[in-house]
């Protein structure tokens, strides 16, 4: 049947379902207790009889129930007898009756998970034929209800049209790429002069090296909490401000009220992050320029800019293309700075939707269209470079 | 190369005074090169700076306002020792260890 077919109920029955999938939405279970206990006739019967019909009450140290009473059945021409089975299974054979407030001694506890026998219209044919609980939704009186999902797979665009139209969407979409925007020029152009500075060849310029790469090693968690310490409202900025005699009272900076603080603090954390992985490829680039080509520019009295201009950027090409796609792709992705500095609402990345959809909502198939949705971004944007440096190179060429 | 040069023109007088200029520009842009890596390096260790002296502070002094400018002041191991002794930090540095 496919999804969303209404189905009429005709029976249901209970069969073993095993532990890790009680979780699954829409899967109605059951317990069924083997009961031990003594009949009007003073005779001892032992069976099976679902939870329902048992009232707890004791149970051990581990939370399980060891004894009970039968309940009252309700009803004026109900059977005032609570029948016991010979397996855990309403069909089965009933081995004896119990009176209301019969007590019992409960020897093992089964969850089983409900089976329907449904009933319904598939390409104008109508077919029969028993489902699991987990695949139907129950409507109103339990005699009907819709299948809401399959194991066979069947391809919809209901969680993408969930995901679009969902309210955090679209500032989860424009505040990344604003993000990306602010974050990617600033950190190239920081990269770059960090990587001239350390092949610069000066005395000591080794140590710039491995001070600017220090940043590469901090986890982004870790980040966040070093820029959420610099930004909180009796944080390192305050105290300095303060302290000079800029302000006269601490700002709060990280509110709702003030969300264009969050998105700065977030910028500058990503700034200081993640430039140094960018270094790092730039580094590499630059020492396989070779040195003939910097001294010849030198002699003939190319200035600095000249130099970075129209020698090492041009040479530099690949090296940054490869930087280029790796940080865009990273920023897509950016997730614990956002969540430490904002709380992950004001603010609000596409990481951080998937988070959410996944985590807070349990909506597994909306968190993975995010994912994929993500995943598309990252494969657009480096198709996107790639076919742009080609362009130029042939260009050029 | 500014040697070698220099060894055959010492002579001329104009050549020297070229050479002071192009010396004094490399020094000056030595100069800047150095100062551009400190202030780098300075953006990059001062946020270093703020957590660590966090971490190695008394807690009172973590949550105090305004802080000390000057860092480590007054030093303590009571945070460190609390993070240490909390619970979940074993457990989880062998996790990270082992997924690592």
């Amino acid at each position: 049947l496919p999804r969303g077919t209404t189905v009429s109920i005709l029976d249901r029955e209970g069969n073993f379902v095993s532990p890790e999938e009680l979780g699954l939405t829409n899967l109605i279970a059951e317990d069924w207790f083997r009961v031990r206990a003594v009949d009007s006739d003073g005779q001892e019967i032992e069976g099976w009889t679902p939870e329902r019909r048992v009232r707890v009450r004791e149970t051990d140290d581990a939370g399980a129930p060891f004894s009970g009473t039968i309940r009252p059945i309700l009803g004026a021409d109900a059977d005032p007898l609570t029948p016991l089975y010979a397996e855990a299974d309403d069909d089965s054979q009933v081995v004896g009756r119990l009176e209301s407030q019969d007590p019992v001694q409960i020897q093992e506890v089964v969850t089983l998970e409900l089976w329907f026998l449904v009933q319904g219209q598939s390409e104008g044919e109508t077919v029969e034929g028993w489902t699991q609980s987990r695949f139907v939704r129950l409507l109103g009186d339990q005699t009907q209800g819709r299948i809401e999902q399959g194991n066979t797979g069947q391809f919809t665009t209901r969680y993408v049209e969930r995901m679009v139209s969902d309210r955090f969407f679209m500032p989860a979409l424009r505040t990344t790429m604003l993000l990306i925007v602010m974050i990617i020029p600033v950190q190239f152009v920081l990269a770059i002069i960090m990587a001239l500075v350390i092949q610069a060849n000066l005395k000591g310029s080794g140590v710039f090296l491995y001070i600017f790469a220090i940043a590469l090693g901090v986890s982004d968690l870790a980040v966040g909490i070093v820029w959420y310490s610099i930004f909180t409202h009796f944080g390192y900025l305050n105290t300095i401000l303060q302290g000079i005699g800029v302000i006269n009272a601490p700002v709060t900076y990280l509110s709702a009220a003030s969300r264009h603080w969050i998105i700065i603090a977030i910028w500058l954390a990503e700034v200081w992050r993640s430039t140094s992985i960018v270094m790092v490829i730039v580094v590499a680039g630059l020492q396989a320029i070779s040195r003939e080509v910097l001294e010849a520019s030198e002699v003939f009295g190319a200035s600095l800019w000249q130099r970075v201009r129209y020698i090492i950027l041009p040479l530099l090409r690949p090296s940054l293309q490869v930087a280029l796609i790796l940080r865009t792709i990273l920023a897509f992705q950016v997730f614990a700075v956002v969540i430490v500095l904002s709380g992950g609402d004001v603010v609000t990345v596409l990481a951080n939707e998937t988070y959410r959809q996944y985590y807070d909502l349990r909506n597994f198939n909306v968190a993975a269209a995010y994912a994929s949705f993500i995943l598309l971004l990252s494969l657009v944007s480096a198709f996107f470079y790639l076919q742009a440096v080609r362009t130029q190179e042939e260009a050029v060429t | 190369m500014t040697t070698a040069v220099e060894a055959k023109v010492s002579v001329s007088p104009e050549v020297k005074a070229v050479h002071r200029r192009m010396r004094r520009r490399q020094a000056l842009a030595r100069g800047l090169t150095y100062l551009v890596g400190i202030l780098i390096s300075l953006w990059v260790l001062i946020p270093i700076i703020f957590i660590a002296s966090m971490a190695l502070t008394t807690p009172a002094m973590v949550r105090a306002y305004p802080k000390s400018i000057l860092p480590f002041i007054p030093f303590s191991t009571a945070t460190m020792e609390f993070f240490l002794n909390s619970r979940g930090i074993l457990p989880g540095i062998r996790n990270s260890v082992v997924v690592a």
